[in-house]
């Protein structure tokens, strides 16, 4: 009896156990389950996560270079340098530390000490440390320096063409010139990496691996030839500083092309180590940026608009009153010029007639006596967008560039006196770009070509793809005009206020026009009486132009006019630009 | 039915041997094992071959990255020795004089 009661507990206990085994099982399957197949995406993804990375890898920034006779040289390159950095809580004797990176860095031990202690976490010791530098500062093997692989723009010029290049800041993001203008095509687009890794967390190629090949940035030719520019910005320095000028700009370009050849500024800086600049003006291309009053080198475009509209001839004459009523104010010529009568047009620009060019106005206008609208509106027309362009930007592939300011004839402030003002310079504000652009168009008998830098773009077979020159309006003056008015322009340098530009040997082939402006007030109350900004804009030869220069210098502190500020520097400029281009003498 | 075919027929060896090799339950099992753990080797010595190749393949892409930065560096350089300060403040330039008079042939 009792044998048969222990087998009944023996099969029941076996029938717990098999039921405990049964749920014990299906709980294991039901776990399994969720893990496996409720759960599967997610542990997918955590795993991939634990052994892959996503990296973004850099786009190489496109390179810039300048013209050298029939080749190129750098004048933005990349560099792949080190950063030396230091955790100040990990390095356990900064003084022992700082003695052995001084002896490797060539730094003094008592500036790595004051960089040892200026941060908590991190601290940058040095940058743009070369490569076999920075392999001394490895094997050093101290604890809580690191080193990390760093891209920086490198200029190997210095400062040459500073300002019409820029500069890339710490972020890698181009800034002023070229560099800020074109920097999303400079910059290119980064690209992807989804890599496995190793135990070290290095990527291992694999096929696995989902990769989008970065984009490199276009690299760039520009028109700016090197030597043009190194002694453009040699004289322009030694003028400013003879004339004890507060700044100045040059420009030269080509009036066939628009190719700007050199775009000069002083004072500049090294866009090496631009972070050292105080002050940030420099930074700027005052030829591009810069809209100033331009006095009377305006009068050239005026006569321009009097001769194409046929109202006058370079040998048309006027009864010259010395000074000129004009509603409610008087306007009179520079100090010094007297009244006379019979004065040809090629006299008002010879000796810069104010009242001359105002003549010319009330020609247009088809009324001798007075300024009315349809002159103004011509005036106008000829100033702006149908013609010479200015109060708008030309285009050229810079920073910040201005627009100027012409105001219109049909608004209050474009009134008769503004309009009268207009004709020699005054009332309105141009660049120095867009004054060179228009003294191309009269150089190449008509044509306003955009002005530019690029010269070419460097494609992915690193051959240079010339970019074509824009023609962007034909025609703005007759090509009678554009020869009469350049036969003006040669008298203004053979008798004219130019004088200080003749070279000899070439009689008769140099053409330009002085300008003397008067700085206005930032108030707006009229203009300094001891500030002047003195510009002289030409081309040469005038048989077969090869160059319109301009130079401009502010606030000279010597007595006079353009002619003596401005002038010297275009004569020194022009011959030399002579023996460049071996333009030999005519006479 | 004709009499080609009859005869083709005839001659066929219908006869079939049976098999003496049997095969129990333990032993497929085991052969199946085998055969899988073969193939497991193999798949495994592939990937490590692959694996391995990897490795080289990212030493030689660091190491092309390392000639290009080199090359970078020789054409900052090159570009700094060119440069128009570098040539001015050579001893070449330095022992050059002045153009005087320029004469132009006719």
């Amino acid at each position: 009896m009792a044998r048969i009661s222990d087998t009944i507990t023996q099969r029941r206990r076996l029938g717990y156990f098999s039921v405990i085994l049964v749920v014990f099982g299906a709980v294991l399957v039901a776990r399994l389950f969720y893990l496996q197949i409720v759960r599967h995406d997610h542990y997918v993804a955590q795993a991939s996560a634990e052994h892959t990375r996503k990296y973004e890898v850099p786009a190489r920034r496109g390179e810039l270079f300048l013209r050298d006779g029939e080749g190129t040289t750098p004048i933005a390159l990349n560099q792949t340098l080190k950063l030396i950095y230091a955790d100040p809580r990990l390095v356990d004797n900064k003084e022992k530390t700082a003695e052995k990176l001084s002896f490797v860095l060539a730094m003094s031990k008592d500036e790595l000490i004051k960089r040892l202690n200026r941060g908590i976490e991190y601290t940058v010791l040095a940058e743009r440390v070369p490569r076999e530098t920075a392999e001394k500062v490895a094997k050093l093997d101290l604890k809580g320096v690191g080193l990390v692989n760093r891209d920086y723009r490198t200029y190997p010029e210095g400062q040459l063409a500073a300002q019409t290049v820029g500069f890339v800041n710490a972020d890698f993001v181009g800034q002023y010139g070229i560099e800020g203008y074109l920097n999303e095509q400079l910059a290119g687009k980064p690209g992807q990496l989804a890599a496995k890794t190793d135990a070290h967390g290095v990527p291992i190629a694999t096929a696995d691996n989902i990769s989008k090949l970065p984009e490199d940035g276009k690299s760039y030719v520009l028109t700016i030839d090197r030597n043009i520019q190194a002694k453009v910005e040699q004289e322009l320095k030694t003028h400013i500083e003879a004339v004890r000028a507060k700044s100045g700009s040059i420009v030269v370009m080509d009036p066939w092309t628009g190719e700007i050849k050199a775009m000069a500024n002083f004072p500049t800086f090294d866009p090496n180590t631009y972070s050292q600049v105080s002050d940030y003006s420099v930074f700027v291309n005052q030829a591009v940026a810069s809209q100033f009053e331009p006095g009377s080198g305006v009068k050239a475009f005026t006569l321009a608009a009097g001769l194409d509209q046929g109202k006058v001839t370079p040998d048309t004459t006027y009864d010259d009153p010395g000074c000129n009523r004009v509603d409610d104010r008087t306007i009179c010529n520079a100090a010094g010029d007297k009244a006379g009568r019979g004065k040809t047009m090629t006299v008002v620009l010879r000796d810069s007639l104010n009242t001359g060019v105002m003549h010319v106005l009330r020609l247009l206008g088809g009324d001798v006596n007075k300024i009315n609208l349809v002159g103004k509106k011509i005036l106008y027309e000829y100033f702006t967008h149908k013609h010479f362009g200015f109060g708008e930007r030309t285009g050229i592939e810079q920073a910040n560039e201005a627009p100027g300011v012409v105001k219109e004839p049909s608004n209050a402030s474009g009134n008769n006196t503004t309009y009268a003002n207009m004709t020699f310079g005054q009332g309105m504000s141009v660049t120095m770009v867009q004054m060179v652009a228009a003294m191309a168009a009269i150089a190449n008998g008509g044509t306003w070509y955009q002005p530019r830098v690029v010269d070419a773009v460097i494609g992915s077979d690193d051959e240079p793809q010339k970019l074509p020159a824009k023609a962007v309006r034909e025609g703005i003056i007759s090509k009678k005009t554009a020869t009469d008015l350049s036969q003006m322009l040669t008298v203004v340098v053979e008798r004219g206020s130019g004088f200080r530009a003749k070279i000899p040997g070439y009689t008769n082939q140099i053409a330009g026009k002085t300008g003397t402006a008067q700085v206005p007030r930032p108030d707006g109350q009229g203009y300094y009486a001891d500030r002047t900004i003195g510009t002289f804009v030409g081309f040469a030869p005038v048989s077969n132009p090869r160059f319109v220069l301009m130079v401009r210098i502010n606030e000279p502190k010597i007595n006079g006019y353009a002619e003596v500020t401005t002038v010297p520097a275009f004569r020194t400029i022009c011959d030399w630009l002579f023996k460049y281009y071996g333009i030999p003498p005519t006479s | 039915m004709a009499t080609a075919a009859f005869t083709a027929r005839r001659n066929q060896n219908l006869y079939r041997q049976p098999t003496k090799l049997q095969l129990g339950p333990t032993s497929a099992t085991f052969v199946v094992i085998a055969l899988i753990s073969v193939l497991a080797l193999l798949y495994l010595n592939q990937i490590t071959k692959t694996n391995a190749f990897s490795y080289k393949l990212t030493e030689q892409s660091a190491q092309r990255d390392r000639v290009l930065a080199e090359k970078r560096e020789l054409q900052v350089e090159a570009g700094r020795l060119q440069s128009i300060e570098a040539t001015k403040n050579s001893n070449v330039a330095k022992g050059m004089v002045p153009t005087s008079q320029v004469t132009y042939a006719r």
